[in-house]
């Protein structure tokens, strides 16, 4: 993927400062974002943001407390609609293409929900490799291959809440990455990780920028993450610049 | 054919996983089997006081009232139970999964009321068995067999109004207070536990305008052989035409709910 023909060496229009990253067909890109705007309230966090990655990124998005970190990752997502501009995937977009939109993006949501407290942690991971529309002849094998590479296989019969907030976050980590999307979006992913888990993420998105993927993480700040980061942006007064 | 496929083992996962979710309590089957025993019997004893000229004997009563509890059980597994999982999905953070899922949150919704309609038919199962067995509920065993469809027809005509209440718990997360009120005006105005006609004017042209109606009367007269209030013809094309238009009109309104939650970023707020 990384030696994608084609390639036009042009600056982000919207980018604010130097150049966010190389725009080549956007058919190709795993994320543009292009121009966002959300306002909460009277407050608009996000003032025409736009990011682009390129297969095999992983960057990092940074920004104090309240910057829009997450609002612009749940908006890549497809949790919110931008109320302008708009999010493709692999030229997809994310309001009218979106069920395909969707199949490409792998989401980790910032603190510990989002998990059914219920069922074990193969059960729910079975549970998303189904709702991630994962032919039939394809699920056993990518829910095992996510069961291995997040460490999970002593804890797989186990259900989730009996588990540890660091196994939890393990857990969740493997459903972002199960359907092996094209882009990962992971908002905070560090909460709760050892040392040991730490590692597990790295891996999991050497895989993905391996594959022509993309990941896109963010935390308020880098400093002594071991995460990967080709890229780091930080997001201030509601636009992306380039760390 | 595989993309079908895909499609309908997300509606399984989603049924299973609302059963595994059940069963890890492993005394709520049990409790809500007694105490649906226990509604059972207590019907079973108030039926033994009635003595009024629209029932000729205590137990015509007694099957009349426990197929109004019949109807009940479907009426809650549409109206309340899924909003209330909708409701808990929000709060638990579950819900996010379907909306960022390629099956799709709208999907996700509509398969969350499967479940609670089986389970409620298990239930009912569960309740006239146990009638017959120890009350010698009187069950016209001919045309039991077409119980089935009908339960199925009721169910459907009842679901349209469990996806709108679905749809006011996205908007205003608050919505489940009022499904208490209205399940104990519908069983009014729909003559769970005593006949219609004992209503007033008013409340008796309500009855005629809503699906719960005919859905209790053609149960009822296909369990245990009661006269219907109107032609069967008429009361079946209630059944078929109120989800034929209601249907798609809540799908509607539930996508207009996810979309503008979208957009409002409210959808995940619990």
């Amino acid at each position: 993927m990384s030696s994608t023909p084609g390639l036009v060496t042009v600056q982000t229009a919207q980018a604010q400062g130097p150049s966010v990253s190389l725009c080549r067909s956007p058919e190709r890109m795993p994320l543009v974002l292009k121009g966002i705007h959300r306002r909460w309230g009277r407050r608009e966090v996000l003032h025409g943001a736009s990011l682009t990655l390129s297969p095999g990124t992983a960057a990092w998005l940074g920004g104090p407390n309240g910057a829009g970190k997450t609002t612009l990752l749940r908006t890549a997502a497809g949790l919110l609609s931008p109320q302008r501009g708009h999010s493709t995937v692999l030229g997809l977009d994310s309001e009218r293409d979106r069920r395909a939109y969707q199949r490409h993006i792998g989401f980790l949501s910032a603190g510990d929900r989002g998990l059914t407290a219920r069922l074990t942690a193969h059960q729910n991971l079975e549970l998303w490799s189904a709702l991630a529309l994962v032919p039939r002849e394809r699920r056993r094998g990518l829910v095992e291959q996510a069961t291995v590479h997040f460490a999970l296989h002593e804890v797989a019969e186990q259900r989730v809440d009996r588990l540890s907030m660091g196994q939890r976050q393990r857990v969740r980590l493997a459903m972002a990455f199960l359907h092996e999307p094209a882009l990962v979006l992971l908002d905070e992913p560090h909460t709760s990780l050892d040392d040991f888990g730490l590692g597990l993420l790295e891996d999991a998105i050497a895989q993905v920028t391996g594959r022509g993927g993309a990941v896109l993480w963010c935390s308020p700040s880098r400093a002594g993450l071991p995460i990967p980061a080709d890229e780091s942006y930080e997001l201030a007064d509601g636009r992306v610049r380039r760390a | 054919m595989s993309a079908l496929q895909a499609e309908f083992d997300a509606v399984t996962a989603i049924v299973r996983r609302d059963w595994l979710v059940l069963t890890s309590y492993r005394l709520r089957f049990v409790s809500q089997l007694i105490s649906l025993c226990f509604s059972v019997t207590l019907f079973h004893f108030i039926a033994k006081l009635v003595r009024v000229t629209s029932f000729n004997t205590p137990g015509a009563y007694f099957a009349f009232a426990l197929i109004g509890l019949v109807t009940l059980q479907v009426l809650n597994s549409t109206l309340h139970s899924p909003p209330s999982i909708l409701r808990g999905e929000l709060g638990a953070g579950t819900f996010e999964r379907f909306v960022v899922s390629p099956f799709g949150a709208l999907r996700a919704m509509v398969a969350m009321t499967i479940f609670p309609l089986l389970y409620a038919l298990m239930m009912a199962l569960a309740m006239l068995v146990f009638a017959a067995i120890a009350f010698g509920l009187h069950v016209h065993w001919s045309t039991l067999a077409l119980l089935a469809p009908v339960a199925f027809l009721g169910a459907l005509s009842f679901l349209p109004f469990g996806l709108l209440i679905m749809a006011l718990v996205l908007v205003f997360k608050q919505a489940l207070t009022g499904v208490t009120f209205v399940v104990a005006g519908i069983s009014l105005i729909s003559g769970l536990y005593f006949p219609v006609s004992v209503l007033p004017g008013w409340m008796r042209e309500l009855s005629r305008v809503q699906p719960f109606t005919p859905a209790a009367d053609l149960m009822r007269h296909v369990m245990a052989g009661t006269h219907l209030h109107e032609s069967l013809s008429l009361e079946l094309a209630k059944l078929v035409g109120f989800p034929l238009v209601l249907l798609p009109l809540s799908v509607i309104a539930l996508q207009l709910a996810l979309r503008a939650g979208r957009r409002r970023g409210t959808l995940l707020e619990s």
